[in-house]
């Protein structure tokens, strides 16, 4: 009985959602939501599972001095940490301060943006994609200053605020900035491109303004000086650890993979047989579509392309193919009962 | 002695053949910093699935709804980031209803990062705020991409009753109007990993919504078939899909100054394997003007 009813259901639940698939009406569709709500909640036991997993090794591993016990600490204290810091204790808007904090954020921004807009683009070079002419400034000036009093107004209705001390000199410099940056549009007037004595003083008038406005900003506080330590998903302390710690380490893994194939290329690529150098010359036609070939590129990409449509694309269809068959071969195979591995051996 | 000795590299063909790893990374290393300090631009050209992208973008309307999935790790940043930046500024700038979220693990902070960013963006540059549940919303993270795919056909409002801020779903104006697939106009899935076979199989194969995709260059050859299927009407490979996204969108960012350091960074990869191969060769010949078996 211990093994015969997991097979049963295992075969009653594999027939019922092949039936299913084929069956449009409404009845079906629920009985499909209905099941997939049950995944959901095998999903969560799983997690819990893993959690648990987790722990026991680790702890296991510094209870008995394994030599890896240092790297089994900071797996669990990084796991009770950011359970803490991710923690949202009931009673707090989180959602108001988040909208306050990314008011602030987004007014030092605006004040940033004008600065460099005024300071750095207008004099790149002509060709260059990134440059801006006066008469572009000029209408992005007044739009700055429209997106700094429109996050100022968000800023001031958030609950938060209203609670928050010292603000409201700062909100008054801010709005002044803005002002100011606005009223700026006016000297550009008569001043072209080749003027750059005027627009080099014009630019450090506005960057003068911007940094003003965008330290009066800063100063705004936001949730990091209220609940530094915890406060869910915008909590300071959560967010610097995903930030600083986990997306610098997961960049730095995969931008290894650049080194390793570097070298894996090196070695692999010998046009030792007929085979091996015709993998060569695709992989040489695949690397190079990204190179300046001069009058060489446009038969580059386009060979590259058919490399990439004609025989990379017959060879991913075949497996893609066999991976099909294989899958509807296994599920046959555990729906059955002849596939019994995940019984486990009891 | 004598073992000792054929162990080694014996001649200068060997050497070429088995150069330590070490003079591969080193060379390779230099080269990428080398290019990165020097802001070398490399040229571009437009391949046909990234211009379908860019095409079906900018073919919609005004108030059409527009799901873009940030589906990628941190590890894939540095080649996804810049089309999540692109895609998500032509969509809001044109004033389409966008949709995202995340079905990467590690992604919710730096997808709410990136829509962040270009809110603030498109308020700055194209004098149009868009209004957080009115014009854009971020459902954030679940788990299960494939039964969150799955769910989302029948309605956004299983997988996700509330979205990254906890709002429920319809307190948000724009999702009053979302039941599930049929009101969404196309999906442009970003991902660095098998979440894009599910977004094939289930939200295009099952409930027949248009699927794009924004892939890593290692995997992207793996989704050509698809292409080709038209089960997907767009791809977008790598730093070059993303560079080739921002110079349609006439927006540049990372990805179009990184090209250039990809650019020198294959042409080391590709001087190595000539290198590999001379050698190769010399070794080969010498082996035959010795009489010995190649």
């Amino acid at each position: 009985m211990k093994r015969q009813f997991p097979l049963l259901l295992v075969f009653l639940s594999g027939v019922f959602m092949v039936i299913q698939y084929f069956v449009p009406a409404g009845f079906s569709e629920k009985a499909y939501e209905f099941l997939i709500d049950w995944t959901i909640i095998i999903g969560i036991f799983a997690l819990a599972l893993g959690i648990w997993s987790l722990v026991r090794v680790s702890y296991h591993k510094i209870k008995t001095g394994h030599p890896d016990a240092k790297y089994s600490m900071v797996t669990l204290a990084g796991l009770a940490l950011m359970l803490f810091f991710g923690f949202q204790f009931p009673g707090y808007d989180y959602k108001e301060v988040y909208r306050a904090s990314q008011a602030r954020d987004y007014i030092a921004t605006n004040f940033n943006n004008a600065g460099a807009a005024a300071t750095e683009k207008v004099f790149l070079p002509e060709n260059d994609t990134l440059s801006i002419d006066v008469a572009t400034l000029r209408a992005e000036l007044p739009q700055f200053a429209d997106s700094v009093e429109h996050w100022v107004e968000l800023f001031q209705t958030s609950d938060w605020f209203e609670g928050a001390d010292n603000e409201a000199e700062d909100l008054a410099a801010v709005t002044a900035a803005a002002e100011e940056l606005r009223a700026m549009v006016a000297q550009y007037d008569g001043v072209s491109r080749a003027d750059t004595a005027t627009l080099t003083a014009l630019g450090a008038q506005i960057s003068g303004i911007s940094e003003r406005g965008a330290e009066a900003a800063n100063r705004l506080d936001g949730i990091t000086d209220v609940y530094p330590f915890t406060g869910g998903l915008e909590s300071y302390m959560f967010r610097a650890f995903f930030e600083h710690i986990m997306i610098p380490i997961q960049a730095t893994m995969f931008s290894l993979l650049a080194f390793y194939i570097a070298s894996a290329a090196y070695r692999a690529f010998r046009a030792r047989n007929l085979l091996s150098t015709v993998l060569l010359i695709a992989a040489f036609i695949v690397m190079a579509r990204v190179l300046e070939m001069g009058p060489l590129t446009d038969l580059v990409n386009k060979l590259s392309a058919w490399v990439l449509l004609v025989p990379n694309l017959a060879a991913k269809r075949a497996i893609w193919i066999g991976v099909g068959l294989g899958i509807v071969a296994t599920s046959l195979k555990v729906i059955l009962g002849i596939e019994r591995s995940y019984l486990g051996r009891d | 002695m004598e073992e000792v000795k054929r162990q080694g590299p014996k001649n200068f063909n060997e050497k070429l053949m088995s150069m330590d790893r070490r003079w591969v990374f080193l060379v390779l290393g230099v080269v990428v910093i080398a290019a990165l300090l020097t802001g070398i631009k490399a040229p571009l050209s437009i391949t046909q699935e990234v211009r379908d992208v860019y095409n079906f973008v900018e073919g919609l309307k005004e108030g059409d709804n527009l799901l873009v999935a940030i589906d990628y790790d941190p590890n894939a940043k540095a080649e996804l980031h810049p089309m999540a930046y692109a895609i998500l500024e032509q969509a809001m700038a044109k004033k389409l209803k966008v949709i995202t979220l995340t079905l990467s693990q590690n992604g919710a902070g730096m997808a709410e990062q990136v829509v962040r960013d270009v809110v603030d963006s498109v308020s700055t540059y194209h004098g149009f705020s868009p209004e957080y549940g009115k014009d854009y919303v971020f459902l954030g993270y679940r788990p299960y991409y494939a039964l969150v795919i799955l769910g989302m056909g029948q309605n956004f409002r299983i997988p996700y009753p509330t979205d990254y801020y906890t709002t429920p779903l319809d307190s948000l104006p724009m999702m009053r109007r979302i039941q599930n697939y049929n009101q969404v106009t196309g999906v442009i899935d970003i991902t660095g990993s098998n979440v894009a076979d599910a977004w094939v199989a289930n939200a295009n194969g099952r409930y027949g919504v248009k699927v794009a995709l924004g892939l890593t260059g290692v995997s992207a050859a793996d989704y050509y078939p698809f292409y080709q299927s038209k089960q997907i009407f767009g791809l977008m490979g790598g730093m070059k899909g993303a560079a080739e996204y921002e110079k349609l969108t006439d927006n540049p960012g990372l990805a179009m100054e990184a090209m250039g350091v990809q650019t020198y960074a294959h042409l080391v990869i590709i001087a190595f394997i000539l290198i590999g191969n001379i050698g190769f060769f010399l070794d080969k010949r010498a082996r035959k003007q010795r009489g010995e078996a190649v």
